[in-house]
């Protein structure tokens, strides 16, 4: 490998690969990948030692480890997988917007939700306002000292399973401007969860609608100011877009240890499969792929370690990671043929899950075009 | 109560150490606490959550092992955690000099340990050795163990059941439990915990023990019926070496 870890990342590390040893077993993952489902309690081990704040400072509860490092155990989590992980992320970027954009008292109040090990979500899109943030319909009206909320959200990460809510919705006709945050209790009335979506991939991952129907909310519980939403949705995109890019690694990494495995043990022509030159090329391409998505989703975490702005990055890496991992998972179902090609193998479900990081977070059609403009500033007269 | 574990690093995992033409090459950065140790450990946190004490660690394994063995530990709930550096704690040779000296360090400094635990992954000469200078009883090969120190040692055909007399040196297995994981706060704040050093000098000489794979053997072996009349012979012969006849 040509990342250079620390002592104390390889140690994290460890205990990530530990956890997933002993809890994210073959049996288990396939079974919850078939039924579509992610029940609360296979997450309970997870809390326990901390997985689900771990990038949280230590004062509102977390492990307070960088994003560097966080990024090498999710990584890791991810190659067991990428579903599951995601949905820990979730928690955590959640809290940490509240943390970027709210109070004191509102991130206190936030963190002492998840830190016993409930869940956290954040619902922006909607059935018309996928890419378009601009197009949220969902409306919050203030009503003396409190907000009243309707509207539908759709494809709400972590919807189903989390006891808080960071919801985007229009407090007034000002396009992107006209965006509010605010933080939702999920028992205050009015709220309904819909079905899970039956996803084609990140099937441990809870994928939900969020029904709104006058939901009160104080007014203490906006985040930042009116208008705000759009950036404090920016800020917890470029976070998720970062750890995104780090399950895709993991994924990446888990169908390159698969694909190469069974290459050398696969037989025909009386050899194993890996001394064909066509297969040792497909292995060459995995393996520098992994390691050039590695390598830049490390540099990406550690901009952020120093506070430095990662949208273009952040972007780069997202759109680079997420869509060579297609080639890499497709390139995994290809040498293990037949077999690659059933569920007896896990090749096919790392193909299925990568498809998705290609979509949430801000598609790669959008990447590109921030990208562009980031590029575009630095040439402008 | 007073424990004492001595842990070791994962000796026998194939991730540890690769083999090229007879020749060992360790790789310590794949080197962590053994699981056998991780359940001796976890079998001192429960006696002292019951029973109230201390938990020092003491690791022989040399190099950034040492210290990723002992932050383990450490966050595992483990009190102080010390390395010690006395030579190839591996190397039969100078195990029972390096036994010898860290006798002399606890009688020393007045470590009186109600408890020294390890689990068994190698010879019993070093758990045994220390035993015998603190003159106090050693139970090796234990399976099972509660906190009221009732005791299995397995047997090839049985088991030898009974209790504990303390203090004692106890050897064990990694079936007496399942070792809790330790969480990333804990281990982030074993990680900027300071480690104990302390040394024992040894002498090197004699020692001239290495460690020597097994050689991997990769040829045919072709058995023609036909035109050997000892070929069945030959064959009975490999499948019985192999414990595939008896």
């Amino acid at each position: 490998m040509t990342l250079l870890y620390t002592q104390e990342q390889k140690e994290y590390i460890h205990l990530a690969q530990e956890f997933g040893d002993r809890y994210l077993t073959p049996e288990i993952i396939k079974k919850y990948d078939l039924k579509g489902d992610c029940p609360s309690s296979l997450f309970e081990p997870a809390i326990k030692i901390g997985l689900h704040m771990l990038e949280i400072p230590r004062e509102y509860g977390g492990a307070g480890l960088s994003y560097e490092d966080s990024a090498l155990v999710f990584e890791k989590l991810a190659e067991y997988d990428a579903g599951y992980a995601l949905t820990l992320i979730t928690s955590f970027v959640a809290l940490r917007c509240v943390m970027l954009a709210g109070t004191e008292e509102q991130a206190q109040r936030f963190a002492d939700v998840i830190r016993p090990g409930r869940f956290a979500a954040f619902t922006m899109s909607e059935a018309d306002a996928g890419s378009d943030a601009g197009s949220v319909k969902a409306r919050a009206v203030r009503q003396g000292n409190e907000y009243i909320l309707n509207g539908n959200k759709a494809f709400a990460t972590n919807g189903g399973i989390a006891d808080i809510f960071i919801g985007i919705f229009r407090t007034s006709n000002n396009g992107n401007h006209g965006l509010s945050a605010f933080m939702i209790d999920k028992n205050t009335p009015g709220i309904w969860v819909g079905k899970h979506e039956d996803k084609m991939g990140l099937r441990l991952s809870n994928t939900v609608p969020l029904g709104f129907k006058n939901v009160h909310v104080p007014a203490e519980n906006l985040i930042g100011q009116e208008g705000r939403g759009i950036n404090i949705a920016l800020n917890s995109l470029n976070l998720s877009r970062a750890y995104v890019s780090t399950l895709t690694v993991g994924v990446m990494q888990r169908a390159l240890n698969e694909a190469a495995k069974y290459a050398n043990q696969r037989e025909q022509f009386n050899q194993p499969i890996s001394q064909f030159e066509s297969v040792q090329n497909m292995l060459a391409n995995m393996a520098t792929a992994v390691e050039t998505a590695r390598l830049l989703v490390n540099n990406t975490m550690k901009m952020m370690d120093k506070d430095l702005s990662v949208r273009q990055e952040g972007a780069m890496t997202k759109l680079y990671v997420t869509d060579v991992a297609q080639k890499v998972t497709s390139d995994a179902v290809q040498i293990l043929g037949g077999y690659g090609y059933t569920r007896a193998y896990p090749v096919e479900k790392l193909m299925r899950d990568v498809k998705g990081f290609q979509i949430l977070e801000g598609t790669n059609e959008i990447q590109r075009m921030t990208i562009a403009r980031e590029v575009s500033k630095k040439y402008q007269d | 109560m007073k424990i004492a574990l001595i842990a070791k690093a994962e000796a026998d995992n194939p991730k540890t150490y690769t083999s090229h033409k007879n020749k060992v090459t360790y790789h310590p950065e794949n080197l962590f606490l053994s699981e056998e140790d991780k359940s001796a450990l976890e079998f001192a946190l429960q006696l002292t959550e019951l029973k109230k004490g201390t938990i020092d660690v003491f690791t022989f394994e040399q190099n950034e092992a040492a210290e990723r063995i002992l932050h383990e530990a450490l966050a595992m709930g483990a009190t102080t955690a010390t390395k010690v550096s006395a030579g190839n704690i591996n190397d039969p040779l100078l195990q029972n000099q390096i036994a010898s000296e860290f006798v002399h360090y606890l009688k020393e400094n007045n470590e009186n340990y109600d408890l020294i635990l390890t689990g068994k992954t190698t010879s019993s000469a070093f758990p045994a050795a220390i035993a015998t200078g603190l003159g106090i009883s050693f139970y090796d090969y234990v399976s099972m163990i509660d906190t009221s120190l009732n005791y299995e040692m397995k047997l090839e055909k049985g088991k030898i059941t009974g209790q504990c007399v303390l203090p004692a040196v106890i050897a064990t297995l990694d079936s007496i439990n399942v070792p809790r994981l330790a969480s990333f706060t804990s281990l982030s704040t074993a990680i900027n915990s300071s480690i104990n050093n302390v040394s024992f000098k040894t002498s090197d000489e004699g020692v001239t023990s290495e460690i020597v794979a097994k050689p991997v053997k990769n040829e045919k072996a072709i058995f023609n019926l036909d035109q050997d009349p000892k070929a069945t012979q030959k064959l009975v012969e490999i499948l019985k070496q192999n414990g595939m006849l008896r």
